[in-house]
């Protein structure tokens, strides 16, 4: 048997490739490729893990995946649960709540603004909530990365950071002096009208104010971070759940 | 096996000695057509001995010239895929075949610190040329050996199941069971619902259960 010629084809130039390769050739290319997918497959997005990983790395690398994995979703129940709660003893004390999903993000430019968690309405308050889940506190890291996306939180939390570092504020406090930050920004855009709800409303003769709700357990660090920002002067509801919201004027 | 700079060291001399012999006596670790052979497919006939390995060695059939059948198939198919005029006997795909899977046991995944056992070219090349069930038995019992593991069968599922939690963990929520199981049959040539039911078990007790 004769091994037929190979043809060596510049691979800078398809057309010369197309020109090169005859009808009967296409034909054939056709058939017998139509069963292939185009689909980037399993194994070529792991093609450079398998070429460069030994085994017992990318098992700890699993780990590692595994393990962020487990706490993402420990924290998503979390931050579900305990948002309705909010939601429920709000509305036990009163409030009328308009839950995350009947809120508006920014438009245009401030499409990447967010509303906030909800918003609790309760004679002339307006209230701009904040929630955070004791899943999301249990960290006394502070809060960085892609949830801090406005430069105000980034200024913030760089002031809090260097307060921590001198030993001025302990992390615990801390954090929520961002949160609360986070929650202030929320309120402000809802006045400026950046943000809104999918269902008209009218803000006339109303007074937006600032909600921050959290687990009973963080109520001191919480009740710190407020003092440490000089603010004196909040309602506090408490909720059967286990639910605490803090509310207070908008700081000017 | 760690190695020392020492293991790695070569003395001027022998530089010296390696350049004064002419290019065309050094005889090339594998016919040169196979080298062509992997110029023209890259990491798409890579692929496919991927998943030729992985499907040789969880193989519950004794025959497997089908098997090796399928590879040659895939393998023409890759060529045509490349827009390539090149046709190639079988016996250049087999050579091709083994030079890839020496590369895929000296790096990444398949490698382990244990040294080749000696003969394993020649018994690679010989099982794929002529497939025979005591071929098959050698070769898989060689492989083990290498990978220091009872089995072939079971390194194999760990690679794969090791591979698969890696690609399915930050799109898990995305992914639908049998989406998954498509996924990890793209690791095989052939595969047994048998095996693949085992992968997905050992997946979901690590990362939980996909929905639907």
């Amino acid at each position: 048997m004769v091994e037929p010629v190979s043809m060596v084809i510049a691979a800078s130039s398809k057309e010369a490739v197309a020109a090169a390769v005859n009808e009967a050739a296409k034909e054939a290319i056709v058939n017998e490729t139509s069963a292939i997918t185009v689909n980037e497959s399993s194994i070529q997005r792991m093609m450079t893990t398998i070429s460069d990983t030994p085994l017992e790395s990318l098992k700890a690398q699993n780990e590692s995946l595994i393990t962020k994995l487990n706490q993402n979703s420990e924290t998503n129940i979390g931050k579900r649960e305990f948002y309705d709660n909010v939601d429920a003893d709000l509305r036990e004390n009163g409030f009328t709540v308009i839950p995350e999903e009947g809120l508006k993000q920014g438009t245009g430019e401030n499409r990447y603004v967010k509303p906030g968690d909800g918003i609790a309405i309760k004679d002339n308050d307006l209230v701009v909530l904040e929630k955070k889940a004791p899943a999301e506190t249990v960290y006394n890291s502070l809060p960085s990365g892609s949830g801090l996306k406005e430069d105000y939180i980034k200024d913030v939390r760089e002031t809090v950071k260097t307060q921590v570092d001198a030993g001025d504020l302990d992390r615990a406090t801390g954090k929520h002096v961002v949160f609360t930050a986070q929650a202030e920004y929320n309120a402000n855009n809802l006045i400026d009208g950046i943000t809104g709800t999918k269902e008209p409303l009218d803000l006339r003769g109303k007074d937006v104010r600032v909600g921050y709700s959290v687990d009973l357990s963080e109520t001191q660090n919480v009740e710190r971070a407020l003092s440490h920002k000089g603010i004196e002067n909040y309602d506090k509801i408490e909720g059967k759940r286990g639910s605490v919201t803090y509310i207070y004027d908008v700081p000017a | 096996m760690k190695h020392s700079v020492k293991s790695y060291a070569i003395s001027d001399d022998k530089i010296h000695r390696e350049m004064q012999q002419p290019c065309y006596q050094k005889k090339p670790l594998h016919p040169l057509k196979a080298y062509e052979l992997a110029d023209i497919l890259q990491l798409s006939g890579k692929e496919i001995v991927i998943r030729f390995l992985n499907s040789l060695c969880l193989s519950v059939q004794e025959d497997n010239t089908s098997l090796i059948a399928k590879l040659h198939e895939e393998l023409r198919r890759a060529v045509l895929l490349k827009n390539s005029r090149c046709q190639y006997l079988p016996e250049t795909y087999t050579e091709y075949v083994v030079k890839n899977l020496f590369e895929l046991l000296g790096h990444g995944v398949y490698w382990t610190q244990k040294r080749f056992t000696k003969g394993l070219k020649e018994i690679l090349s010989q099982f794929l040329s002529k497939p025979t069930p005591k071929g098959c038995k050698v070769v898989l019992s060689l492989l083990a050996e290498y990978w220091n593991v009872p089995s072939a069968s079971g390194f194999i599922v760990d690679v794969v199941t090791c591979l698969a939690v890696k690609d399915f963990v930050n799109q898990k929520n995305q992914l639908s069971a049998d989406q998954a199981r498509r996924s990890i049959e793209e690791y095989f040539i052939t595969s047994e619902a048998s095996i693949v039911n085992d992968i997905m078990m050992r997946i979901e007790s690590q990362i939980g259960e996909f929905h639907g």
